[in-house]
């Protein structure tokens, strides 16, 4: 079973420019495959997904990024809401962050638990799934961001 | 008056035979007199140093080598000079410069200027420096220092550039093979800003 939520209130430009901001970035020679390690932050529109390593994925033809792999505890902020997990996928095309492991979604004073998450960027909702547990704080500060 | 006559005769006769003879004697002796122009010492002999004559230059020279890995590395250039005695330093124009690596990627280079000092194997690119590697990155950056007998890159200016999708800018580029697994690696340090649009990557 899953819950719906909303999540970070209006949809958003799928097709705004992504950017990655990190200390490093190490690149592979012999496959390509691009590590970015260290504050690693990518934003799109008001979504800002902060890990310390992201790998990126590119498309067969290798001229668009197909996916980024965040890892290491993920945290997703988006308008009021944040959340966070061990990892994240986010794939830019589809307009999706997949979210696994503990994810803690928080929405003011009231906070969700699951298994994972799927954001959808482009109408701004969230479905989780897998031991859905909400957890109804009274004092905002103790579960809030 | 005869004898006055007499010893007239005896002084012509004295000249008939002296003169002659003094005649001859100058005559002989005129090879011994310096001439004018001395022939040899004014061929036009060049002497000084003035610049650009005296420097040889190597017209598109080729440089292969390979490294201990077995990468392959070859670099080219317009011009090459010698920039102290002997060739362990020389100055290289347009440099064009290529790696090509065991798994089978290949990294070139391209700079204005590349002073390679053969005594210390490295070579310092200077001047609208381009590195493009085999895995769609195209960087650019105004310095780069790289050693020339095994694969070991830095650049000494920040770089900016593009990759298989979105353009990047970021403090540092080091080029290093990984001792284990012999992979080689581009490394970006010093903050790295990627800006990938969906629209047009």
């Amino acid at each position: 079973q899953g819950t719906s939520v909303a999540f970070g209130g209006m949809s958003q430009d799928t097709d705004a420019p992504v950017e990655v901001s990190a200390d490093q970035l190490a690149v592979n020679q012999s496959d390509g495959t691009a590590l970015y390690t260290g504050n690693v932050v990518i934003g799109q529109g008001e979504m800002r997904l902060a890990a310390p390593r992201v790998l990126i994925f590119y498309t067969e033809d290798e001229s668009r990024i197909d996916r980024m792999e965040a890892s290491g505890g993920v945290t997703l902020v988006s308008g009021e809401e944040a959340a966070e997990a061990e990892r994240a996928v986010y794939s830019i095309d589809a307009g999706t962050i997949l979210m696994t492991g503990n994810v803690l979604l928080t929405q003011g004073s009231s906070a969700l638990t699951s298994e994972r998450m799927i954001v959808n960027l482009d109408d701004g909702t969230a479905q989780m799934t897998g031991r859905v547990r909400t957890v109804i704080g009274n004092s905002s500060d103790e579960t809030g961001q | 008056m005869a004898r006055r006559g007499d010893s007239y005769t005896r002084l012509i006769g004295w000249l008939k035979l002296a003169l002659p003879l003094m005649a001859l004697a100058m005559l002989s002796t005129i090879f011994l007199l310096p001439r004018r122009s001395e022939p040899v010492n004014t061929l036009p002999v060049h002497a000084g140093d003035t610049p650009g004559a005296a420097r040889e230059q190597i017209v598109a020279p080729l440089y292969t080598g390979t490294t201990a890995g077995g990468d392959r590395l070859s670099f080219t250039a317009d011009t090459v000079e010698p920039l102290s005695d002997g060739l362990q330093q020389i100055l290289a124009h347009s440099l064009v410069a290529r790696l090509d690596l065991t798994d089978g990627s290949r990294i070139g280079l391209r700079a204005q200027t590349a002073t390679i000092d053969d005594a210390n194997r490295s070579a310092d690119l200077q001047g609208a420096v381009r590195i493009d590697s085999s895995t769609g990155y195209v960087i650019d950056t105004e310095r780069l220092r790289s050693a020339i007998d095994r694969i070991s890159a830095e650049t000494l200016a920040p770089v900016s550039g593009t990759g298989p999708a979105g353009t990047f800018t970021a403090g540092k580029l080091t080029i290093r093979s990984d001792e284990t697994t012999g992979d080689v690696q581009l490394l970006f340090t010093g903050g790295v800003n990627l800006i990938y649009d969906p629209q047009d990557p």
